[in-house]
């Protein structure tokens, strides 16, 4: 008699963790390149606008709308991560709202320490700038925050 | 699963009116002022449209005291006929049905500027009374509508010699609450149309005064009227009237010494106060042939740019394109979309401003030469604001370039922006005063002497400091003593004065502890500073204020919140902190027009006011009106605070 296959069962490879790859800080760069070109896209689309560059100005703009729906894919694809952007499991609303509320936390902390660094190096504007954008941080935090606890379920 | 039924019954289809009344703002812009004043426009709209096909040479208008507001022309009527497939007479049918009308079919208006079916419709809609009253034919006929509802069929009441359309109607207030149509804006309305329309006499009147309307100047003579109050460049504008395709597109160019750009445009008579195609060909054409021309009359060499801003700068713009079928963004027709009657204009103003250019050497230089004076200005603001960033690395104020700034702006200083001398906001500060009839007082930074001047009478003395030669010559007329000195190093000894006051310079200092240490410092123990400061509306507000305010001034270093001063006035010394809040509206279309706030920063900030976030506009009022134009509200506070006796 022939030998029998063996028995055991087919191995099947496990799925690729994206929380562990390369490719996930491939995706958050990705994500932030893209979120940068569409700003500086539409916002270089009304520079050439109002002088009057209105080919420039549609190429540009018609650019910028690319760019954001590249990043809406981006993000999208980053979401499959468990810890998406920030190392909070996002995808229901509930939970994009802790998300966001936790990158308006840090990002608060973010801006006040950049502001500190602006000013320290002399740049009072954009030191102030920074600030503005902390405070702005905190107040959407805590405007999210109470979305939370007056919908406890999300 | 069966919670959430999504088929044919929960669909719910709003028949007619209803979806008018139920959504207004889709179809008129706004339940507020602005909305109203659309209806007054579409109503008026469809009167133009009769004078523009060469049928009426009259359109009266008037308000009485009810809010009713009434516009009648010398047209040909709207037909009265019954229109078949509903049995109603036609203008039954144009004021109940959305999407009839005559202007979908080439014929009864070949250009029209109405909302196409939509117009009377709308209003008759959104109106507590609609009246429509039609002669024709020898008759006269007339109907009744509440909220779009017959009152009265509309029939015939009798014999009529004359010809023309009058609608009557009062704007619904269960809709737009107790909001108006701004009396000035429907005038100016009227106004422009008499000069985009040959022939037109207009009429307004409102209870107690009446204002007529009618020009044969055509849009030259509506250019010089914008230009009115400004230096002129050059005498007569530059004429331009050419047929592109099936384009047809007049417009007028004069210069003027003004630092803002006025540009009016239409489209088939329709204002579009946004923009859109037509301006950015018109702009284009300018900043080209401008370029052009400056080359070849070598008045530039091949590497001095002449960007079409500098082009602009100045400059008095109006344009009126006649095409078929416009599409424009959003009910309201603020900006034009169609590419094609961009390159139109582009094409016919480009050729016409060349030919221009040509036979008139010497205005041709004038205004070249006000676009080259314009970009080196520019690039001389640029160049200081770069130096004023390295010069901080060390906190050091380049004080050249204050010098520079407030030089400039003295010579406008009290039109230049309506805060400067709101008497109201002077008063608190003036009115914060506990000082001593003989006091001496010492305003800082005190610009042309104002805020001191509003202490006059409370105090004996008072003594002004400026950086600004300019200032100080100006602030003499006010106050009894001014020093030419630096705001870091006030030239005076310790304990000098009973009272310090200042307004408005905290934010351009990049250290505003220091100035605050040399009040502190000559201040008398016990002696009252009195600090006026513009602030954000809280957290939400900061950051969009900080772009509006840093786009119009590149000497805006500190956003200072309402707890920023009180934290700064503590941290100095002072104690007895108290302080009162003042709501100040502002014209910001003059408040940037200003040397310092560049062309490109001025459509920036409007921008800004346009695409402001909801919870940014939740927070901070503002106003844009149906011309454009806006005034914002401004939360300034004033600080009183003392020095420990």
């Amino acid at each position: 008699m022939p030998d029998s296959p063996p028995s055991a069962a087919p191995i099947r490879p496990a799925p690729p963790r994206l929380d562990d790859a390369l490719t996930r800080e491939h995706l958050e760069a990705a994500l932030r390149d893209e979120a940068v070109a569409a700003t500086e896209c539409a916002w270089f689309a009304r520079i050439a606008e109002i002088e009057g560059q209105t080919e420039a100005s549609r190429a540009l703009r018609e650019m910028a709308e690319q760019h954001q729906q590249n990043a809406n894919t981006t993000l999208d694809l980053l979401l499959r991560s468990r810890e998406a952007l920030i190392g909070a499991r996002a995808g229901t609303t509930a939970e994009n709202l802790a998300v966001v509320e936790r990158f308006y936390r840090r990002d608060a902390e973010a801006h006040a320490s950049r502001a500190a660094t602006a000013r320290r190096e002399g740049f009072s504007d954009i030191g102030s700038w920074f600030e503005s954008v902390s405070r702005l941080r905190v107040a959407h935090g805590a405007r999210l925050a109470s979305l939370r606890e007056e919908n406890p379920d999300g | 699963m069966g919670e959430n039924r999504y088929d044919a019954d929960s669909i719910v289809v709003l028949e007619g009116l209803a979806a008018v009344r139920m959504r207004p703002a889709m179809y008129v812009g706004s339940t507020g002022p602005d909305g109203v004043m659309q209806l007054v426009i579409e109503v008026l709209q469809n009167a133009l449209d009769e004078a523009l096909a060469g049928e009426a040479t009259e359109v009266h208008v008037s308000l009485d005291a009810d809010d009713v507001w009434s516009v009648s022309d010398n047209g040909r009527g709207i037909p009265v006929d019954i229109h078949k497939p509903t049995g109603l007479r036609i203008p039954e049918v144009l004021v109940t049905e959305l999407h009839a009308g005559g202007k979908f079919r080439e014929g009864a208006y070949r250009l029209p500027g109405g909302l196409h079916g939509v117009g009377l419709t709308c209003v008759n809609a959104l109106s507590a009374t609609f009246e429509l009253e039609v002669c024709r034919e020898g008759g006269r006929w007339a109907g009744r509508w509440a909220a779009g509802k017959a009152v009265q069929p509309f029939v015939r009441l009798g014999h009529s010699d004359r010809t023309g359309t009058t609608v009557r109607f009062r704007a619904d207030p269960g809709v737009f609450g107790g909001a108006r149509a701004e009396l000035a804006a429907v005038e100016r309305w009227l106004r422009c149309q008499s000069w985009l329309t040959s022939g037109l006499s207009c009429r307004l009147r409102s209870p107690g005064a009446e204002v007529s309307f009618s020009s044969d100047e055509g849009i030259a003579g509506f250019a010089g009227w914008l230009a009115e109050g400004h230096e002129r460049v050059h005498a007569q504008p530059v004429a331009v009237s050419a047929t592109v395709g099936t384009h047809e597109v007049a417009a007028a160019l004069l210069w003027t010494r003004a630092f803002a750009e006025n540009f009016q445009g239409f489209v088939n008579h329709v204002h579009t106060p946004l923009g859109g195609a037509h301006a950015d060909g018109l702009r284009a054409a300018v900043g080209h042939a401008l370029t052009r021309y400056a080359r070849e009359a070598r008045l530039i060499d091949s590497t001095e740019p002449l960007e079409t801003n500098d082009a602009l700068e100045g400059l008095v713009a109006v344009l009126s394109v006649r095409m078929p079928d416009p599409h424009f963004e959003g009910q309201t027709k603020t900006r034009l979309l169609d590419a094609p009657a961009g390159r139109a204009v582009e094409s016919a103003v480009g050729a016409a401003l060349a030919v221009w250019l040509r036979a008139n050497p010497s205005d041709a230089a004038a205004v070249v030469g006000r676009a080259i004076e314009a970009g080196r200005a520019r690039l001389a603001s640029r160049r200081a604001s770069e130096r004023a960033r390295y010069e901080r690395v060390e906190h050091l104020v380049d004080k050249e370039i204050y010098r520079q700034q407030f030089g400039i702006r003295s010579k406008t200083w009290h039109t230049s922006a309506d805060w400067i001398t709101n008497a109201g906001l002077l008063g608190l500060h003036g009115g914060s005063s506990q000082l001593a009839e003989d006091a001496v007082l010492l305003d800082v930074c005190c610009g042309s002497g104002v805020v001191g001047a509003s202490f006059r009478g409370k105090v004996g003395r008072i003594v002004g400091l400026d950086l600004t030669p300019e200032m100080v010559a100006l602030s003499r007329q006010r106050l009894d003593e001014v020093v030419q000195g630096d705001v870091y190093d006030i030239p005076f000894a310790e304990a000098t004065f009973d009272g310090v006051c200042n307004r408005e310079v905290l934010h351009l200092l990049p250290q505003p502890e220091r100035p605050l240490a040399e009040i502190f410092r000559v201040l008398k123990p016990g002696g009252q500073f009195v600090v006026g400061q513009w602030v954000p509306f809280g957290a939400i507000d900061g950051p969009w204020m900080f772009q509006v305010v840093k786009k119009k001034q590149p000497l805006f270093v500190n956003n200072l919140y309402d707890e920023d001063v009180e934290a700064l006035l503590k941290n100095a010394g002072f104690v007895n902190l108290t302080k009162q809040e003042y709501l100040q509206w502002e014209d910001i279309d003059n408040w940037i027009a200003t040397w310092e706030t560049p062309l490109l920063h001025r459509h920036q900030i409007r921008d800004l006011y346009h695409h402001c976030p909801a919870e940014v506009r939740a927070v901070h009022p503002f106003e844009i009106s149906s011309s454009g134009a806006i005034r914002d509200c401004w939360r300034w506070v004033v600080y009183s605070a003392f020095k420990p006796a």
